[in-house]
């Protein structure tokens, strides 16, 4: 915005902030979860490089390395945590990095309900990941596997209709205000 | 301003490629977790299912409407608009163009409310600003379709240059003004004594003049007075051309780069010609040149004036048929100022046209003062060429006893130097 151009539009954060995020959380987590030196470099410049070259899905190779280094290392209930958090994290940025341009703003107001989808996922997950944690592993492994997999079938079709009606719910107030303020005088 | 009703309804949404990857993701997870026996592993896919499924069932929320108003403004040469969006989208994407000039694109909320602010660089119409959007929903995973822009377009008025003593029309007309007419009237100088006869007034007989001249008893003199009249001005643009100062940016006009430009000169001087006219009591019409371009008819007064200044701002440059010119009526006698850059022959024929009727005609120049910086030597050769081209058509005029002022420098000497002289040909007594 130049001096003889100026617009308002509240606070806001630059879309360039998006891949630096996802670097961010990518390199944490990697951090976190031990992965070796040279996947905690590579996993944030995926992130990084997937905001420039929007095509190579950054976000999306960063939290496939994340879930490899999981599988790598020994099971561990904060290690599922993080890469929970982690890569749900990549896939929101990841999803609104292929839409928001680097030069572009982000009003904060436009983010808040990514935020709050964000938390009520998040609670859902990361109680599943450590009901899973707990489950035997090595030693029963199609009981494990089916156990998880109708695990994640029956929470993906409660979670749908949970937002579901929790959407339709903020469709119809939000209708309802429209219709009360009515057209605008221009 | 607001979006069309028939442009609110989205007629395709697409999804984002981040829902197949979320897919892809969600099942890889859990492929990985069941060979592996890990059942973390799949929990860790539960993320991208929830998601994906989540951005394939959204409802559609993304039909936009926006709405423009014009807010007040602190500062007089600034430009200020509201622009409200109205939308269930959760985030709004807005493109938005401000002062046709520079370009932004912003996500915003759904009900958010922006306020654009521009300084306009040149005076006439100007699209202020110009919002194209369109609804995102699921974290950018369900796309709206992008809705028509909707544009303002508002008008920037010219500066006004406070002019000396106007030219004056070779030809007075009516019985009003503030011209000393040829014709008996009132309000003038002494014109003379004459016998009365029916119809004079008994207060203009001097009783002086009787007692001294009067030839026999019951003969009375009279004084009598010159009428005052008005003249009549017309105001022709030439909108063909909208040369900037840069020359460099003839080909390729950026209203930020091009700096002042011959419309704004054209502009500026219709406004400040119209306003002197008016202001020393005579009859002004405006006129562009462009087929089906604007008139506003002759006449005086404040109020007519403020209709010449809003048509005068509302002028923009002429479309692709500018070539073609019309001819304008004007009333007979006028004094006819034909404000161009004069690089192609259409304005200054039809001036010529004008003088040959009788008409006095001044041929307002308003190229401005060129910067010839950034030419390379083969454009400024071609410009060399085209001012030569200009300069034999401007001599043309003077031959044709037209008369030729500049408006970028020193036209109210040139103005003064011209209502001194008086038309060429003057007729029927036309006075100061």
């Amino acid at each position: 915005m130049t001096r003889d151009e100026r617009l308002v539009i509240g606070a806001a954060v630059p879309g360039a902030l998006l891949p630096v995020a996802a670097a961010v959380i990518a390199g944490s987590a990697a951090a976190l979860i031990g992965m070796p030196t040279l996947w905690i470099v590579v996993a944030p410049a995926a992130a990084l490089l997937g905001g420039v070259v929007r095509m190579i899905g950054g976000a999306w190779i960063a939290a496939t390395l994340l879930i490899i280094g999981l599988v790598a290392a020994d099971p561990s209930p904060w290690r599922t945590a993080t890469v929970i958090a982690a890569v749900h994290l990549l896939q929101v940025l990841g999803s609104l990095m292929l839409a928001i341009p680097l030069r572009s703003w982000i009003a904060v107001r436009a983010l808040a309900p990514t935020a709050v989808r964000f938390v009520l996922v998040q609670v859902l997950c990361q109680a599943v990941g450590l009901l899973a944690s707990l489950l035997p592993t090595r030693s029963g492994l199609p009981i494990a596997a089916i156990a998880g997999a109708a695990a994640v079938l029956v929470f993906t079709v409660l979670a749908v209709r949970m937002l579901r009606s929790g959407r339709a719910r903020a469709f119809s107030a939000a209708g309802g205000a429209r219709g009360a303020a009515g057209s605008s005088a221009t | 301003m607001s979006t069309p009703d028939n442009a609110r309804i989205s007629p395709r949404r697409r999804s984002s490629p981040s829902i197949y990857l979320a897919i892809v993701g969600a099942l890889g997870t859990a492929v990985m977790g069941v060979l592996l026996a890990r059942p973390e592993v799949i929990a860790v896919g539960l993320p991208f299912a929830l998601w994906a499924v989540h951005a394939l069932t959204t409802q559609e929320g993304g039909a936009v409407r926006v709405d423009i108003a014009k807010a007040d403004e602190d500062e007089t040469d600034r430009l200020s608009d509201e622009i409200a969006i109205r939308s269930d989208a959760e985030i709004v994407e807005v493109a938005i163009t401000q002062a046709e000039r520079t370009r932004h694109r912003v996500f915003v909320a759904g009900g958010a409310r922006l306020r654009s602010r521009v300084r306009p660089l040149h005076s006439g119409p100007l699209t202020s600003v110009e919002v194209a959007v369109r609804g995102l929903d699921a974290d950018a995973g369900s796309i709206g379709a992008p809705q028509p822009p909707v544009a303002v377009a508002r008008t920037v008025q010219p500066v006004m240059r406070r002019l000396p003593r106007m030219p004056l029309a070779p030809r007075l007309t009516g019985l009003h003004g503030s011209h000393e007419g040829s014709r008996p009237g009132q309000g003038g100088d002494f014109r003379g004594i004459h016998a009365f006869v029916p119809g004079d007034e008994l207060r203009r007989v001097d009783w002086k003049a009787t007692a001294r001249a009067a030839r026999r008893p019951g003969e009375l003199l009279v004084r009598r007075t010159n009428s005052l009249s008005d003249a009549s001005a017309v105001i022709v643009m030439d909108t063909a051309d909208d040369l900037g100062a840069v020359v460099a940016t003839w080909g390729n006009p950026h209203p930020a780069r091009s700096g002042v430009t011959s419309l704004d000169h054209a502009r500026s001087a219709a406004r400040s010609l119209a306003a002197a006219t008016i202001e020393q009591g005579d009859r002004v019409a405006f006129h562009t040149l462009a087929l089906g371009g604007r008139s506003v008819r002759s006449g005086g007064g404040r109020r007519h004036l403020a209709r010449i200044v809003a048509e005068i701002s509302a002028s923009g440059r002429a479309g692709d048929d500018a070539r073609f010119r019309r001819t304008p009526p004007v009333p007979h006698g006028s004094i006819i100022y034909v404000l161009s850059t004069f690089f192609d022959g259409a304005a200054a024929e039809i001036a010529m046209r004008w003088r040959v009727s009788g008409h006095r005609v001044v041929a307002v120049d308003t190229l401005p003062d060129l910067d010839r910086s950034r030419l390379t030597a083969e454009r400024s050769l071609a410009l060399d060429v085209l001012l030569a081209e200009r300069q034999d058509m401007l001599h043309q005029l003077s031959e044709a006893a037209v008369e030729t002022v500049r408006w970028s420098s020193g036209i109210d000497g040139a103005l003064s130097a011209l209502s001194r002289t008086g038309s060429p040909i003057v007729q029927g007594g036309a006075r100061r």
